[in-house]
């Protein structure tokens, strides 16, 4: 029986129209594409614990699971907060993961797959209104136009300064105004992560090599008959082992190392029910205490993890505090239960590289 | 592989042509090359009967002669399978066509329907690289070549810094202790002026109830002969694995070494700047600046790694029961990091404080 293979996520770029909520996309960066467009959540779910800003989306994975049909369509969402400041070692209070699913008969997406055609329209009139700016569930709009909505006061005046004070009085008079639900604007541009897909492969497997000792010795004699295998081969190995490694080794660093060089530039591991690729050796804090799951009370269980690769293409500043992870592993529900509200919070746990 | 035209009715720019002896692993392929051509119209390819080893291919373009599509499809393909049998390998190619082609022909099990995305199943149809596949065989495209240069990705933030450029000496890390967990770092400062110097290979044995297990060790010093050393060991069932494992961990352990005069302060720094010394357990191990000329005088291991650090000329004296060489070793290493702990006379003057890598920089 082989072992079950971990999935890979990579980025691309990739149109803003097709990452449209009806294809289901996995995506990083840029507005959410929601999965349950009516049930969305309040923008008071979505603000940091630490400085009460609202959160701004990370990434989303389409992960369905087979065995449940009211699991058809299941997507996690991941939040952060845009401020540095609140990004602490081995802390994870400036995220947030929610997860969402629907069966394949839905109130908002056809039972079949839909073309990928540009020019498609997807009505939206019927579901809540969404941020101009970030994309999220908006309750407040625009006073002078009324045309574009807001979910905070912060993102309204963000947007009156990047654009929509010179669009303002215009729309107010354009009768046929079409929001900029998913499309990132100018306002979001300078607040938003930049937009790719995310897309997910298997991971190459390690070939087992058989080596054989009798070669490799062989090997060993050839270079010594060139002079080539050590130019102090007279010193004892006693002295040369206590002249290396100052620094105590960080034996799971290593692992992590070797075994991401397979692809280096991978931005997600997704292995349902299987063990993190932790970074660093301490992993006790992490791991101690994941809470079951607040809906059902079943356990949790792993189901991906981010990787500190993926801040290499998110734009996260260089300062000091700025955003900073060593891996970030979600824990979702085991059983993907469907009570509570449709986007439910699950459990993240952050592991820096300490110094 | 023979090719005829069916009898056609509207002209050169429209025709079916009948491939003998094939079947889905060219015409999927084929069809897939050709519908993105921007003169064709329609492209489509169908097996009529089972039975029958023919394979009907039609083309409809606006305005060039089929025959001139078939043929630029059919060189496209053969340059695709050219460049993929050199990363791929022929056989996964053409398994992954006849792969592709039966998916295409018969309805996706498992009920997703075509919903593409569905990587979580397990056991069941996991609809990567199916139907609506937009490009997703990256597969094909990483190809086997282990051996080939992968670019960098950092990991830390502080390869993330030095990748882009915002650190310009490798000398702002050390003068903040900050640690280094990527060789890659030491790569982009060091590069090119490295050396590494293969010290030792030895085999080691392990007793296992199935006879003896043999792994070779390898030690590796690395230096640029300008104030910079570091040495590394590896073990490891291949001589290669273990040099290579030794000459990263040598890259990671890299040190600074100052360097100065013995007398008269003039040409380059060719000695220790004073006499310094390490101690471990009962050994203390000196360093004494010597005049030029003289070399280093002391035990094999030491000379090698000052040699590579770039001091030219050095006294040592050792105390103590330097029969433990374990200490000896340890004690010479203290007194070579010891060169820029220690305070000499030109440092006295007061030197403002920088900031370290991480707050020098604000976001734009």
């Amino acid at each position: 029986m082989t072992a079950q293979k971990v999935d890979i996520g990579f980025l691309e770029e990739r149109d803003n129209w097709l990452l449209h909520p009806k294809f289901f996309p996995s995506k990083v960066g840029g507005k959410p594409a929601w999965l349950d467009l009516k049930n969305l959540p309040h923008p008071n779910e979505l603000t940091c614990k630490k400085c009460s800003e609202p959160l701004i989306f990370l990434c989303q994975i389409y992960a369905p699971y087979e065995e449940r049909t009211d699991a058809f369509h299941r997507t996690i969402f991941l939040f952060v907060c845009r401020n540095g400041v609140c990004c602490q070692t081995n802390a994870s209070d400036n995220f947030l993961v929610l997860r969402c699913q629907l069966s394949r008969q839905n109130d908002y997406y056809s039972h079949e797959p839909c073309e990928e055609i540009e020019s498609q329209a997807f009505s939206m009139d019927k579901w809540p209104n969404l941020c101009n700016v970030c994309g999220t569930r908006a309750p407040s709009h625009c006073a002078k136009c009324k045309k574009t909505y807001y979910c905070s006061r912060k993102h309204q005046v963000l947007d009156w300064q990047k654009g929509h004070k010179a669009m303002c009085s215009e729309l107010q008079t354009l009768d046929s105004y079409k929001p900029n639900n998913f499309k990132v604007t100018q306002a979001g541009k300078a607040l938003l992560f930049k937009e790719w897909e995310l897309i997910v492969d298997e991971e190459d497997e390690d070939d087992p090599k058989n080596v054989d000792e009798n070669e490799e010795m062989e090997k060993l004699r050839k270079l010594m008959q060139e002079k080539r295998a050590g130019t102090l081969s007279n010193v004892s190995e006693d002295e040369l082992e206590q002249y290396t490694k100052a620094q105590p080794e960080d034996k799971v660093f290593n692992k992590f190392s070797k075994r991401i060089n397979r692809h280096p530039d991978q931005v997600l591991r997704y292995d349902r029910g299987g063990q993190p690729l932790w970074i660093t050796s301490n992993t006790g804090s992490c791991v101690d205490d994941i809470p079951n799951c607040q809906y059902c009370g079943g356990e949790r269980q792993f189901e991906l993890q981010m990787m500190p690769q993926l801040l290499n293409f998110i734009d996260v500043g260089i300062e000091l505090n700025s955003i900073d992870w060593g891996v970030l592993v979600v824990y979702t529900c085991k059983s993907s239960c469907n009570q509570g509200p449709a986007y439910k919070q699950e459990f993240l746990t952050k592991q820096d590289l300490s110094n | 592989m023979k090719i005829s035209e069916l009898v056609g009715d509207e002209g050169p720019t429209c025709r079916t042509y009948v491939f003998q002896n094939e079947s889905h692993t060219l015409g999927n392929a084929l069809k897939c090359i050709i519908t993105r051509y921007e003169d064709v119209d329609f492209c489509g390819y169908t097996v009529p009967h089972p039975a029958e080893s023919k394979m009907h291919f039609r083309i409809q373009s606006r305005e060039t002669p089929a025959l001139e599509v078939l043929k630029r499809g059919l060189k496209d393909l053969e340059k695709l399978l050219n460049e993929n049998e050199l990363s791929f390998g022929h056989f996964a190619f053409v398994s992954h066509c006849a792969h592709c082609s039966t998916m295409a022909d018969a309805a996706p099990a498992g009920g997703r329907g075509g919903f593409r995305g569905g990587f979580g199943s397990r056991g069941g149809d996991r609809g990567r690289g199916g139907p609506r596949g937009r490009g997703r065989g990256r597969g094909r495209g990483r190809g086997r070549g282990k051996e080939d240069q992968k670019e960098w990705v950092p990991v830390t933030k502080l390869g993330r810094l030095v990748r882009d450029g915002k650190i310009d000496k490798l000398e702002s890390i050390y003068l903040f202790s900050l640690p280094i967990k990527e060789f890659e770092i030491i790569d982009f400062f060091l590069g090119p002026s490295l050396n590494d110097e293969v010290l030792k290979i030895m085999p080691v044995q392990k007793q296992t109830r199935a006879g003896q297990r043999t792994r070779f060790k390898a030690f590796v010093a690395i230096g640029d002969n300008n104030g910079h050393i570091g040495l590394g060991v590896k073990c490891s069932k291949e001589v290669a694995t273990a040099i290579r494992g030794a000459i990263i961990l040598a890259k990671l352990s890299v040190l600074p070494v100052r360097r100065g005069y013995w007398g008269n302060k003039i040409g380059k720094p060719h000695t220790v700047p004073c006499k310094v010394t390490g101690k471990c357990g009962s050994v203390t191990v000196r360093l004494i600046p010597a005049p030029r000329g003289t070399g280093i005088v002391s035990a094999p291991v030491p000379k090698k790694l000052l040699q590579m650090a770039g001091v030219q000329d050095c006294y040592t004296s050792a105390r103590g029961s330097t029969g433990t060489l374990g200490n000896f070793a340890k004690a010479t290493y203290a007194a070579i990091a010891k060169t820029y702990a220690y305070l000499t006379p030109d440092l006295w003057r007061d030197i403002p404080l920088t900031k370290s890598p991480y707050s020098e920089f604000k976001a734009v």
